[in-house]
């Protein structure tokens, strides 16, 4: 039995414009997953959301979330 | 016309800003900060990439004001979008990205290897070089002709780069190892003898490597000097076969190991043999750096648009002589 794992990530009080351009700096690259692996973007209301769904190795999971966050942190650092 | 360039292959994350008028182009900035991995490691794609994300703020922000520009006023962006470490690659990229949607500035994906053949042009003067490229990424001998630099020559396995490297790390050093290397050669002149491959006009040298591994015990600096000799006149072989062929008139050599001062020795004695112009990029900007990455973007810029967000890509492997230039 392999295990599926949600991960659901949200940024809150973000400003629409700061939201977009993150969403769009990260979505290029959202290419080429390993299959079971998938992550989704949205804007919802003041959040943004980082949906990643995961069935079986969970490392993969892990170093997606923890790249993902370090891309976030690096788009939200060089645009203030 | 003002463009920042964003380098982040490999070990080096760096932003640099060009100004371009016509055809003259200066330098305003270019900062870097290089990813160090412990002593005999090499470069693990996440640490460096870790390094990436913890610097480029800082980078950015120290490019900026030595430039004495504001994001605002820079009319491009451009990032070196392949050959190199995904995970390194895909910071440089996401900041390029964050900065050109949040402020609406035109952005261009630039491959890093024409990258250092323009800067080195820019730099030297060279008019229509045959291009040696020799780094921790590339082995190549390299000829323009019609829109694309073609491949005359290259390695068949590893780089010169990951040669000196790879021997170093075996041997102890802190990467790159190329300084040290060269700092141990020239202490000696003991000649030890190692494997020579020159196919047509490629290289090759892991052969090399895993000999001048075997003989580490004989004297470090006798290896080094030998592991050198050997390399630098293969090298210099296809060089000359080139240069013959081919007939330029003009031999550049760019990359992190164009600093490599008996390399130089031996490609000036080529040269005069081949009544040839020898250009060599300037030690600081040999290496990887924003300025090359930079200035390609400018080029680019003069004859087409930026590329829109969605298309912006990163390519772990985009050779260079798939790139077409209408500059």
């Amino acid at each position: 039995m392999s295990l599926a794992v949600k991960v659901q990530v949200a940024l809150n009080n973000i400003t629409p414009k700061k939201a977009n351009a993150i969403k769009k700096a990260l979505e290029p690259d959202n290419i080429d997953f390993p299959t079971n692996l998938s992550l989704r973007i949205e804007n919802v209301d003041n959040s943004l959301v980082f949906y990643f769904q995961n069935k079986g190795n969970l490392q993969k999971l892990i170093s997606t979330v923890d790249e993902v966050l370090e891309h976030v942190q690096v788009a939200l650092k060089v645009i203030d | 016309m003002l463009g920042l360039g964003i380098e982040s292959t490999a070990h080096t994350f760096s932003c640099a800003v060009i100004e371009k008028k016509g055809t003259r182009s200066k330098i305003l900035s270019d900062v870097r900060s290089i990813y160090q991995p412990p002593d005999g490691q090499g470069i693990h794609p996440r640490e460096a990439s870790r390094h990436h994300v913890k610097n480029a703020a800082i980078v950015l922000s120290e490019c900026l004001q030595k430039a004495k520009v504001k994001v605002n006023d820079l009319d491009i962006i451009s990032y070196a979008a392949g050959p190199g470490l995904g995970p390194c690659l895909r910071v440089g990229a996401v900041v390029a990205r964050s900065l050109a949607f949040y402020y609406n500035i035109p952005i261009y994906p630039v491959n890093h290897a024409v990258g250092h053949i323009e800067l080195g042009k820019m730099l030297t003067g060279a008019k229509k070089p045959l291009l040696l490229l020799v780094s921790g990424g590339h082995t190549m001998l390299l000829v323009f002709s019609l829109g694309k630099w073609r491949v005359f020559g290259e390695t068949l396995d590893i780089t010169i780069g990951q040669l000196l490297d790879q021997f170093g790390r075996f041997a102890g050093f802190a990467s790159p190892c190329g300084k040290r290397i060269e700092e141990l050669a020239s202490k000696s002149c003991n000649y030890i003898a190692l494997p020579y491959v020159v196919n047509g006009n490629d290289v090759s040298f892991s052969g090399l490597l895993s000999a001048a591994k075997l003989e580490i015990s004989k004297g470090l600096e006798d290896v080094c000097f030998s592991l050198q000799e050997t390399a630098f006149a293969m090298i210099g072989e296809a060089t000359e076969r080139a240069l013959a062929f081919t007939r330029e008139k003009e031999l550049l050599v760019v990359g992190g190991v164009a600093s490599n001062k008996r390399l130089a020795e031996i490609l000036t004695s080529v040269c005069k043999r081949q009544d040839c112009k020898f250009f060599v990029c300037p030690g600081y900007y040999a290496g990887d750096c924003g300025s090359q990455i930079s200035l390609t973007g400018l080029l680019e810029s003069s004859v087409k648009n930026g590329v829109k967000i969605e298309d912006t890509f990163v390519k772990q492997s985009w050779r260079v002589d798939s790139v077409e230039i209408a500059y």
